[in-house]
């Protein structure tokens, strides 16, 4: 099989990846007790207002039974109609183009930077097997699996922010700047289209605390997983063949040992990307990141069960899209993977 | 490689040594409060109102600010906010849609903040209305409009326009099928533009509370013709509006950014406000932080001057901070345990007045609100026509006598009862810490409570079905300072969910009745004793079981000064706020 019949194939399981995914969800949402309408209303006097709540209950279908509003659903999903949020009041299309872009922003910020640190500390840590520097680099690869994102970003903030006040505190952008003209959300690009560099700099320097903070866990975690991996790799009998044929160490490594080592690797990376994703909901919290993680929270307080199934949707798009390339990746690696 | 070791050690020094620095600098801060240096001064004026026709003195508190000699260029606000309905009236219910319509809308009247805060008798004074006379029946009012008012869209305030502006907000309600909440828009026979300058309202009946009204949310005046040229599918304007602004008041919207930021800028043209108090800096920005650990750091170092919405956690480390004060005010929120009168237990009168004996409603005060409100057992609140302390605070936390009553009434044992916690909170008061209290207050009367998780969606569905079988824990709040508030929406709404009907239906009709006359009613010493009547009875028979009334507290920076809180709009009065530069 070939490349582009692979691709062909994953994109049309797809699909049912995203029947099982708004099915489970919606059944999930449905399954919390309550009434949103009924919360949305206490505020304001239910009793006094029980015509419009009835009014309420009856535009947003929620008054229909679970099965056809599942249909109802999936019905204007086909249709490229996403739903409209109950909390927002608004298209959830539009809501998710609002705070999509700066959660994606985050976390592409964020996989780089851990890619960029995890792996080569993993390759050093390896080849300086229990040297200092191992012992330091798995100390630091510790520390970031087990702390907790709340705690360090607080601690972060405290020491960066507060006491040396090199990184901003929250939010994309300083609080004095103009927010930068909406073209597609993403700040460092939408500053670069319209020439508005001052904006651009504040936007990557505000990137860098909370991108820290959230590759940080994932940096230890790749930093251990190719540690490990070298490890395996390098102690086989084509790398000591490859020594043997008086072959330079850099060779060996970079052309024997990594391009074997590389794949579990690559494959943790995939996963990753639904991790950061879905795991920036405390970063954005803490950092007042108008990302979609923070939508997804207020829709699941507030009920809003559509919204809640569409970011779903969106997430596992994108974590089996970033699967999907990792797949292909591998298999330029591993030539014993043909599709 | 001998550079690379360099590095790393040099790392590792440097992140330790931050940490350590951290570390100790917070255990030795010296906490020195700088006041701000006070600029109020202030003096209680005797003014009358239209004295042949409401026939009362009204004291009004004038505080006068120091002029700002030059604006401050910006103050920054720490909020919490999501998503906004609309902060142009009547829409938006949340309450920072209300704090920021009243920094952008007026209202024909306007209620005397400084009064308010102080709990003072809150008679609504004049405002875009310069005067008003009401007949003696109370069925027709007539505003004399103040002249030399512009909107912000450079039209001019004229009789015309604010017969549109209401017109227009009542017609928002009914395309909102919210006529239920403000029924007594339906009473209204026609609203005229009686002169250039003046407006007449007449009513099939007689009601008391419009003036509290026009100073609230609803009925706020805008530019309706504005709105008008933005109407989209009939809705004259409304989701245009929901976004921009088109009032008289102090400040207008200049942008607005969902979850992130809302900026407005200082209305150059602002006729001065009832009282004589314009804005003192050029531009309020309101940032959405919601994160009370993040936000606290931001106003200690200074990047925000107000923080608003604060936790009580938080806003005692903030005390400890020499360049920040907070200042709190009694809020019209009020913390309650809801119960079901068709239970098997609340249905026994006797057994009712033991749960309220076996509330510790200081020690929920102390212990859970953190100090932060006061203990207050009535939906209406100090200053609204009906308070009585010995109504609002006629219970006390009395386990033995609770134990023994329950013992009386069949239950020796005591008997169990399931408690419902979920997120959420009514001021300081946090859900989930508010309900293991009551736990705890209960076994000491011999109640048994279980607690079990909910959500907000499944407590006030099963109020709404009348299967509330537990008890749960809910703020209710006031929307405008009138009694007729607590009595129309709470007294003949979740108390009747709550099955007074059906517990005691002599009751419940006495309650109908009461809030009828108490509107109809004009004369407020009359009004006073209705209220106060209605009062006792939503007390002693009402499911909602009210413990607290919760204070907002601000926090503010040092070279802040004059905040000035506005409770019916869940804010500050930024006209009134200063910053020193």
């Amino acid at each position: 099989m070939n490349i582009g019949k692979f691709i062909l194939r994953r994109l049309s399981l797809q699909i049912f990846v995203l029947i099982g995914l708004t099915m489970f969800t919606f059944i999930l949402m449905f399954g919390l007790p309550g009434d949103p309408a009924a919360l949305l209303f206490s505020a304001g006097g239910i009793a006094a207002g029980m015509d419009e709540y009835h009014a309420f209950r009856a535009k947003w279908g929620l008054d229909l039974p679970m099965w056809k509003q599942y249909l109802n659903f999936v019905g204007n999903l086909i249709r490229g109609d996403m739903g409209t949020s109950l909390v927002t009041r608004a298209p959830i299309i539009d809501n998710l183009r609002a705070y999509f872009p700066a959660t994606i922003e985050l976390a592409f910020v964020s996989f780089i930077f851990a890619t960029v640190m995890g792996i080569p500390l993993g390759v050093i840590s390896a080849l300086k097997r229990n040297s200092w520097i191992d012992h330091a680099i798995r100390a630091v690869s510790l520390f970031g699996v087990s702390m907790p994102i709340f705690w360090l970003a607080i601690i972060m903030l405290i020491i960066f922010y507060y006491y040396l006040g090199i990184v901003p505190s929250s939010q994309r952008i300083d609080l004095d700047m103009e927010i930068p003209k909406h073209i597609t959300g993403f700040y460092l690009i939408d500053t670069i289209i319209t020439g508005y560099w001052d904006g651009f700099f504040n936007a990557v320097h505000h990137l860098m605390l909370p991108s820290f903070i959230l590759g940080f866990s994932v940096v230890g975690l790749l930093a251990r997983v190719t540690r490990a991996s070298i490890l395996e790799v390098i102690s086989q009998d084509y790398v000591r063949t490859a020594r043997s044929k008086g072959l330079q160490e850099k060779t060996v490594i970079g052309r024997h040992v990594m391009r074997n080592a590389l794949i579990p690797t690559i494959t943790i990376l995939g996963l990753l990307v639904g991790g950061l994703l879905s795991g920036a909901v405390l970063t954005e919290t803490i950092f007042a990141w108008p990302g979609v993680g923070r939508f997804a929270v207020q829709s699941i307080m507030l009920l809003d069960r559509l919204a809640v199934v569409d970011v779903t949707i969106l997430i596992g798009v994108a974590f089996s899209t970033a699967n999907m390339i990792v797949d292909i990746v591998v298999a330029f690696l591993d030539p014993r993977i043909r599709y | 490689m001998k550079n690379f070791k360099l590095l790393t050690k040099l790392f590792v020094f440097t992140s330790l040594l931050s940490f350590m620095i951290a570390c100790t600098t917070t255990e030795t801060v010296e906490v020195i409060k700088e006041v701000p240096v006070e600029k109020i001064v202030e003096k209680i004026v005797e003014k009358e109102v239209i004295k042949e026709v409401i026939k009362e003195v009204v004291k009004e508190v004038i505080i006068e600010v120091a002029p700002a000699p030059t604006y401050a260029k910006s103050i920054n606000v720490r909020d919490v906010f999501f998503f906004t309905e609309g902060f142009t009236p009547p829409r938006g219910g949340s309450f920072f849609e209300h704090r920021i319509s009243q920094q952008i809308y007026e209202g024909l009247s306007a209620l005397n903040t400084p009064m308010v805060t102080r709990g003072d008798s809150a008679v609504p004074v004049p405002n875009l209305a310069e005067s008003w006379k009401i007949s003696g029946d109370g069925t027709t009012y007539t505003f004399k409009i103040r002249e030399g008012v512009k909107f912000t869209t450079g039209n001019s305030l004229t009789g015309q326009a604010v017969v549109d502006s209401l017109k227009r907000s009542i017609f928002v309600i009914e395309l909102d099928k919210a006529t239920a909440r403000f029924s007594w828009v339906t009473d209204i026979v026609s609203i005229d533009a009686t002169g250039d300058m003046e407006v007449t309202m007449v009513l099939k009946n007689s009601f008391a509370p419009l003036l509290a009204i026009l100073a609230s949310k609803q009925f706020l005046i805008v530019d309706a013709a504005e709105l008008k040229k933005h109407e989209e599918e009939g809705d004259w304007g409304a989701a245009w509006g929901a976004t921009n602004s088109v009032g008289t008041a102090a400040f207008k919207i200049d942008s607005w950014v969902p979850e992130q930021r809302l900026t407005l800028k200082r209305n150059k043209d602002y006729w001065g406000g009832h009282d004589g108090v314009g804005p003192g800096a050029d531009q309020l920005v309101f940032s959405n932080i919601p994160e009370n650990a993040t936000a606290e750091l931001m106003i200690a170092k200074g990047e925000v001057d107000v923080a608003l919405q604060m936790d009580p956690i938080s806003l005692k480390t903030l005390d400890l901070q020499p360049k920040v004060y907070t200042f709190s005010y009694p809020s019209l929120i009020t913390c309650n345990f809801l119960i079901d009168r068709r239970n098997e237990h609340a249905a026994n009168d006797e057994i009712f007045k033991a749960i309220h004996m076996a509330i510790d409603y200081e020690g929920l005060l102390s212990v859970v609100a953190m100090g932060l409100g006061s203990v207050h057992q009535s939906l209406i609140l100090p200053g609204m026509l009906g308070h009585d302390p010995a109504i609002s605070n006629q219970w006390s936390y009395e386990p033995e006598k609770a134990k023994a009553i329950i013992a009386e009434q069949g239950y020796p044992d005591g008997f169990s009862i399931k408690l419902q916690s979920r997120a959420g909170a009514c001021g300081s008061v946090v859900y989930t810490k508010g309900i293991e209290f009551l736990q705890a207050s209960l076994k000491k009367a011999g109640i048994k409570a279980e607690i079990v998780q909910s959500t907000g969606a499944k407590f006030w569905g099963q109020i709404i079905d009348g299967t509330l079988k537990d008890m749960g824990i809910s703020g209710l709040g006031a929307t405008y300072f009138d009694p007729d508030n607590p009595a129309s929406v709470r007294a003949t709404s979740e108390c009747f969910l709550l099955g007074i009907e059906q517990h005691n239906k002599t009751v419940a009709d006495k309650l109908k009745d009461l809030v009828a006359k108490g509107r109809a009613e004009t004369d407020n010493d009359k009004r006073h004793t209705i209220y106060r009547e209605l009062n006792a009875l939503m007390v002693a028979n009402c499911g909602e079981i009210t413990v607290l009334q919760v204070a907002d507290t601000v926090a503010l920076r040092t070279n802040m000064s004059n905040g000035i809180a506005m409770p019916h709009a869940f804010s500050l009065d930024f006209r009134y706020l200063r910053k020193a530069e």
